[in-house]
């Protein structure tokens, strides 16, 4: 940065020295024209001056001498009245010329002659006109006249030289003071191409590699910028997976121990257990979501799905809490001609509603929480966009509050995260995904009366027709399945669930050992960790794909596990020819759906309904 | 309509003066002289010599010769003028210096006494070729003279500066050289004063002498031969040019040529080479020319003019000595005077006075 700061000083007094030399150019321009304009004048003046008396003494000197031989008194008036204009012409002129100023404007050749000493010019020329008026005096005698007009008239003769050389130097001083007209111009038009010159080597090429470097350094901390992101990225997923193994553990024996007889506090302590891992895992998957929406690596995916069901079941998930707060939870949609079968961000519109329902229950006690869903009037040719709302009845969100409701670990104040707990990600997330599906969200609020959140987003129409739901039916199955993971706590939950759907279950440690497994025990299915020593599930779900040994490999069922966030394998377990997926931490559902997807349902033999998600129910 | 005519007239005058394109090294050699001081075989001689045209402008009164020359880049190689008006082109700064370039010239011109003025004038010797000489006196009809003032003395300014003598004499023709300060010179000389000392005092005492006698002055010219040669004056205030004329050509016998014994002046004309943009290339070519004792000679007989009024000089042909002795009668030298320079100021002040009193307006 002194560097920066030293070459901006420098430029800056390079573009004033610059400046200042066209300045001084543009003014030496000016000085030089005023100058010139001024000289001009004076040149015409004086050379107007001298014509003058020129002519008028040539009048003079012919009238004075042709008056002598007037044979009548009509020609001697003519004469005289010529040489009366001639006077008053020269008179006025020579008036001109009397003072010192008047002489002053001349060149300095023409002020010699105007100055000398012998046969001074103006006292020369003042007694031309002296004697010229002493003949037009009508009180003189003929004799007189006729004297004065000789003696006038050889004068005017002798002065006319003088005041033609005056002419010429001045006219050579035109053209002087024209030629150092054309000089001074050249001189600053020099001294302007000077000033350009310095101004492009000293000021704008400098300045033009300053606005590279800077724009160099710019993109070099923006690349740095940018790496330093994705090693947060990296660094969060990383951490994320590494937390979620271990909560995966927990959150399953939770599950799996839930299952087993305990008393009313036992149980209840391990609700406690489960409810505060889930929201470990809540704030996990948040921060995670928000680092990668923050990168752009977020990839919406597009698929067609019944919205107002997505919306009836997202909300139908916080029924348990709603109920324990008192809250009536209503959704409702408006009718559409379109119908709310379209084609969409399925997965983001789930998540969204997720945060708002959830935040409109948590903040809400004793009221209704309204999820509205209504198509957007528009432009005819515009895309179709919907109005997703969710108002609450809650506390409300002060003006203040809501400025910065949707940024980071922003909540409406401090007590809020004292009071109701969250880590203020869900709003962000909610915008961020928002702006991605090309909407907006907006919210108004009431403090103490409630609020609304309301996302606008532009849907399309669903690329196929809606096919009706197919009605599951519960049952156990009798099948050998599988279990790869070199996490022993894993392996215990995924055996634990496993086996209470009806499966017999064995467990390998990592990608070899399933695959010498698959040989040797010819599982139905294979749930296989992505990541794991010795060989990973990639490379074994290859190995088990090209081993003929064993019965049906090529299609086996093999379902990938991981702890990262779905799509971030789901190319390389599409491309290793891996069946299905299921996210870490395992729930019943999920692995009862995935089961499910693979086996007929002749292969499923009594399962309770009341073990199913509700979310599988029709 | 006519006098439209005088306006288009002055015109053309002020076109033809606008150019005065510049001397090219193609003028020939140009001497500016008196009107009639040189004669046609000069000319001829010149041609002869050099194979180039030789060009003589002419001035009939000094002042004329004064204005030309008192302007830049006269046209002219060499020019002829009063030694007391040089030092007011000097000045001007009109002039340039000869001196050196004649001093080579000492065998062409024996008689030439280069050193006339370098003690007299130093001021101006450096500039100045001495040249013809004269004097300015008195020529007179002794017989009209005589008739009408019998008693008059002869050889006094009195038969002409005393009123009641002009008085008597204005029938038979009076008259003076049209040049003010050598009329005044004389005039102060006539009342007993210097004549080189032109204080107010003094030129109102002498114009106010000649105011008196002008009613009866029937010229003030500068054409005196043919004035003596037709026998129209019968006393005059003469250059000795034409003073000597009826002597030497055997004219006018009645006329006698005086040197009053108030004082009469001494002139002499002297050459000059006004000072030009370029260097002259006829100069020294001109000066050989005029000072070659052949040529030298011609032009002073031809003007009636003393080659030298110093001593004996046995170099001097019978024509300069004859005129020597008309011009310089020896026994009248103690009555002759030189002419002091005037200063610009004073030259304009002089011919003011003496234009007034030409047209009777001087009081």
């Amino acid at each position: 940065m002194a560097r920066l700061r030293t070459t901006k000083r420098i430029l800056r007094l390079r573009s004033g020295v610059a400046l200042s030399i066209l300045l001084v150019a543009s003014i030496a321009a000016m000085w030089i024209v005023l100058a010139g304009r001024e000289a001009v004048a004076t040149q015409t003046r004086n050379t107007t001056c001298i014509d003058t008396i020129l002519l008028s003494l040539s009048e003079m000197a012919i009238a004075l001498h042709q008056i002598e031989d007037a044979d009548n008194v009509y020609r001697v008036s003519a004469f005289e009245s010529q040489i009366r204009q001639a006077v008053v012409a020269a008179d006025e002129a020579h008036t001109a010329l009397s003072d010192e100023k008047g002489v002053n404007a001349f060149s300095p050749a023409a002020q010699d002659i105007l100055r000398q000493a012998t046969f001074n010019p103006l006292q020369e020329l003042s007694e031309v006109i002296s004697l010229a008026e002493i003949v037009v005096d009508p009180a003189e005698v003929d004799e007189a006249t006729h004297t004065a007009a000789n003696l006038a008239s050889d004068l005017a003769y002798r002065l006319m030289p003088f005041f033609d050389r005056i002419r010429q130097y001045e006219l050579e001083a035109a053209e002087v003071i024209a030629d150092r007209q054309v000089i001074y111009g050249a001189a600053a038009l020099l001294v302007s191409l000077c000033g350009v010159v310095f101004a492009a080597l000293f000021a704008h090429l400098p300045m033009e590699q300053y606005v590279l470097n800077a724009q160099r350094d710019i993109e070099r901390s923006q690349r740095a910028a940018e790496a330093a992101s994705e090693a947060k990225t990296m660094f969060l997923a990383t951490m994320s997976h590494e937390i979620r193994t271990p909560l995966n553990g927990v959150l399953g024996l939770a599950d799996v121990l839930s299952d087993t007889k305990l008393d009313p506090d036992q149980r209840r302590m391990l609700g406690m257990i489960s409810s505060s891992g889930n929201n470990l895992l809540q704030m996990i998957n948040d921060i995670l979501d928000l680092a990668k929406l923050e990168a752009g690596k977020t990839s919406l995916e597009f698929v067609d799905f019944d919205l107002e069901m997505v919306c009836r079941e997202t909300t139908e998930l916080f029924s348990g809490q709603a109920v324990r707060r008192n809250v009536r939870l209503n959704v409702e949609s408006a009718h559409s001609e379109a119908g709310w079968y379209l084609h969409g961000a399925q997965g983001a519109v789930r998540q969204i509603l997720s945060n708002l329902v959830g935040n409109a229950v948590k903040f809400t006690e004793n009221g209704t929480v309204s999820v509205r869903l209504e198509d957007v009037p528009g432009p005819e040719g515009a895309p179709r966009f919907v109005r997703l709302s969710v108002r609450d009845e809650g506390i409300g969100i002060s003006p203040d509050s809501l400025k910065r409701i949707f940024d980071q670990f922003e909540q409406a104040d401090a007590s809020t995260t004292t009071r109701f707990g969250g880590t203020g990600l869900g709003l962000a997330i909610v915008k961020h995904l928002t702006e991605t599906m090309n909407g907006h969200v907006q919210v108004s609020s009431v403090v103490d009366e409630g609020s609304e959140f309301s996302l606008v987003f532009p849907v399309a129409k669903a690329l196929a027709r809606k096919q009706a739901s197919k009605t599951q039916f519960t049952s156990t199955f009798d099948k050998r399945v599988l279990v790869a993971d070199d996490n022993k706590v894993n392996q215990m939950v995924a055996q634990k669930l496993l086996q209470k759907l009806g499966c017999d279950v064995q467990l390998a440690s990592n990608g070899l050992e399933a695959v010498n497994k698959a040989r040797s025990w010819a599982p139905d299915l294979i749930l296989m960790d992505v990541r794991m020593p010795v060989m990973d599930g990639l490379q074994a779900t290859r190995a088990i794909r090209m081993d003929a040994s064993i019965p049906g490999s090529a299609t086996l069922p093999i379902v990938g596990l991981s702890a990262n966030t779905r799509g971030e394998h789901e190319e390389a377990i599409a491309s290793v020819g891996m069946s299905g997926y299921l996210h870490k931490p395992i729930n019943r559902e999920a692995l009862v759906a995935e089961l499910m997807r693979h086996w007929t349902t002749e292969d499923a033999d009594g399962l309770d309904p009341n073990d199913l998600p509700s979310g599988l129910s029709a | 309509m006519r006098f439209l005519g005088i306006r288009w007239a002055s015109l053309l005058i002020v076109g033809l003066l606008l150019p005065l394109p510049a001397l090219s090294e193609d003028v020939p050699a140009t001497l500016y002289s008196w009107r009639g001081s040189v004669p046609q075989d000069v000319f001829d001689r010149y041609t002869e010599v050099y194979g180039e045209d030789l060009i003589v402008d002419s001035f009939m009164a000094a002042d004329e010769a004064e204005a030309r020359l008192a302007l830049k880049d006269a046209p002219y190689d060499l020019a002829v003028l009063p030694i007391e008006v040089v030092p007011r082109l000097l000045a001007n700064n009109t002039l340039q210096p000869v001196k050196t370039q004649v001093a080579a010239l000492k065998d062409v011109a024996p008689t030439l006494h280069l050193d006339v003025f370098d003690a007299l004038l130093p001021d101006v010797s450096d500039y100045v070729v001495p040249y013809l000489w004269g004097s300015t006196g008195m020529i007179i009809d002794v017989p009209a003279v005589r008739a009408r003032l019998p008693n008059a003395p002869l050889d006094s300014w009195s038969l002409l500066f005393d009123s009641k003598n002009a008085e008597a004499l204005a029938d038979c023709g009076i008259s003076i050289v049209n040049s003010s300060q050598e009329v005044l010179a004389l005039t102060l000389s006539y009342l007993g004063k210097d004549p080189n000392r032109f204080s107010e005092e003094a030129l109102d005492a002498a114009f106010g002498t000649l105011s008196q006698v002008m009613p009866y002055v029937s010229s003030i010219s500068d054409l005196h031969y043919s004035k003596l040669r037709n026998g129209e004056v019968c006393i005059a205030l003469v250059w000795s040019v034409p003073g000597v004329a009826p002597k030497i050509e055997g004219f006018g016998e009645q006329y006698t040529y005086v040197l009053p014994k108030e004082g009469a002046i001494m002139w002499s004309n002297v050459l000059v080479a006004p000072r030009k943009r370029e260097p002259s290339a006829h100069l020294q070519q001109l000066l050989s020319f005029v000072l070659s004792e052949e040529v030298f000679e011609r032009l002073a007989a031809h003007s009636f003019a003393s080659m030298s009024p110093f001593g004996e000089d046995v170099a001097l042909s019978p024509m300069q000595h004859m005129l020597k002795a008309e011009i310089f009668p020896t026994n009248q030298m103690q009555r002759l005077f030189m002419l002091e320079p005037l200063t610009g100021a004073q030259k304009h002040d002089l011919d003011t006075r003496w234009r007034r009193l030409q047209i009777g307006r001087y009081q």
